[in-house]
């Protein structure tokens, strides 16, 4: 009888501890697990919401191939010396400038040390250029793709008139691949026994050029999944000022049986 | 006198009574233990699924996070241009600048033998008929907005009797 009595109070007791020990903690990780699973879903959500923007953004960038070019041409995809030799060359050459040579050097911003790579090169015209590419420029920008960024300086000497140099100055800053003059010298050409002074200039310039490697890792997180449209008025302004125009390379005929010969 | 028995029901109907409430008692007790057991399979079996509806989750979100990544290349160069492009735009041409507003404040009576632009700042030697032209040249670049930290350094005759200065220059 008196067991019979302790029964209940005993089972109370089980079941407390049940309650405790093993209902409670088991709600508390199924709570847990259902914040967990919202979480996940949210994020399912907004890849899904990204993967959408994206397919929009790929229709996009079909429709208006034009964008790529212009900003294809603005930063090329590697430093293409040859197009530069070629557009100052033919700046130089519409203005009736001569040029007295031409030289590649890495950006002072390039500090970075990584293998150096030096070529000779001489054109047709006979204008020797060096061209020293160093390592990616380490500027503190918050873009993983302005690390891709490099940046080369091309020097050369323009002699002529002040206006054929003023205005081959203003058609380079006005081409559509970017450039920036960042030292610029201008000068009496000296006169010599064989050329006496003739009222010419000499401009020794420092122009910078850049150019971006394509981007290699896409990360998830980048703003245009999120943005979901381009920004046009970079590439409208692109369009609007710059007006000289990037000159093609022309491909040259090769093959000679001496090629020691001139 | 009749005798009349009023106590024999008595004992038997509280036994009763108090039997009625035991087996209430353990019937609810147990009805709560089954519950309590019922709740816990039912946890074991929700948190199952939500595992399994967690998993599931993360496999479609690796799915189309490879796929995002892998075919979305050229979107993601075209951003990284335009975004370089927007800073590079922003770069003034100083060196043309400066050498456009010095046509303006070149004065009458006076040339400029050579100019130097370096890293925003300009060297240039100016040449003056005489020291009263030279004297305004210096206040016209002064007072220009877009040159700053004028300096003078020194003036000499050079063989054309013509005085020649060297000026350094700031441009804004």
């Amino acid at each position: 009888m008196k067991l019979k009595l302790l029964i209940v109070p005993i089972i109370i007791t089980l079941m407390g501890a049940l309650l405790i020990w093993v209902l409670w903690p088991n709600y508390v990780e199924f709570q847990m697990q259902r914040k967990e699973l919202k979480k996940s879903q949210e994020k399912l959500n907004d890849m899904q919401e990204k993967t959408k923007k994206a397919d929009a953004l790929k229709a996009e960038l079909q429709g208006e191939a034009s964008q790529k070019e212009v900003l294809r041409k603005y930063i090329p995809v590697t430093a293409e010396e040859e197009s530069i030799i070629e557009n100052l060359r033919t700046l130089a050459l519409g203005e009736g400038l001569f040029i007295d040579g031409v030289s590649f050097s890495n950006s002072d911003k390039d500090t970075s040390g990584s293998t150096d790579a030096s070529v000779v090169v001489r054109d047709a015209a006979g204008i020797t250029a060096s061209i020293v590419e160093n390592g990616e420029a380490s500027e503190p920008v918050q873009e993983a793709s302005a690390s891709m960024k490099k940046e080369i300086i091309v020097s050369t000497e323009v002699v002529g008139s002040y206006e054929k140099i003023k205005s081959f100055l203003q058609k380079l800053s006005n081409l559509k691949r970017f450039n920036n003059v960042v030292s610029l010298k201008i000068s009496k050409l000296a006169a010599t026994v064989s050329a006496p002074a003739t009222g010419n200039l000499q401009a020794d310039l420092a122009v910078n050029f850049v150019y971006q490697k394509e981007a290699e890792i896409v990360n998830v997180n980048n703003n245009i999944f999120t943005d979901g449209k381009f920004n046009t008025e970079v590439v409208e302004k692109l369009k609007r000022d710059l007006k000289t125009d990037v000159v093609k390379v022309e491909k040259i005929e090769t093959g000679r049986q001496n090629p020691f010969t001139p | 006198m009749a005798n009349i028995n009023l106590t024999t029901s008595g004992p038997d109907l509280f036994q009763k009574k108090e039997e009625v409430s035991y087996q209430t008692g353990i019937i609810s007790v147990i009805l709560m233990a089954v519950l309590m057991v019922g709740v816990y399979f039912g946890l074991v079996v929700a948190k199952n699924n939500i595992v399994r509806d967690i998993a599931v989750t993360n496999e479609n979100y690796n799915n189309l996070s490879e796929k995002l990544s892998s075919n979305n290349k050229d979107i993601v160069d075209l951003q990284n241009r335009i975004a370089v492009a927007g800073n590079l735009l922003k770069q003034k041409n100083k060196a043309l600048d400066g050498l456009f507003q010095l046509e303006k404040k070149v004065a009458k009576g006076a040339f400029i033998e050579s100019y130097d632009y370096k890293n925003g700042a300009i060297s240039i030697n100016i040449v003056a008929d005489n020291l009263n032209v030279l004297a305004r040249q210096i206040l016209s670049l002064k007072e220009n907005d877009v040159f700053s930290d004028v300096t003078f350094k020194s003036a000499k005759i050079n063989t054309d009797k013509k005085f020649e200065t060297s000026l350094d220059l700031k441009i804004n």
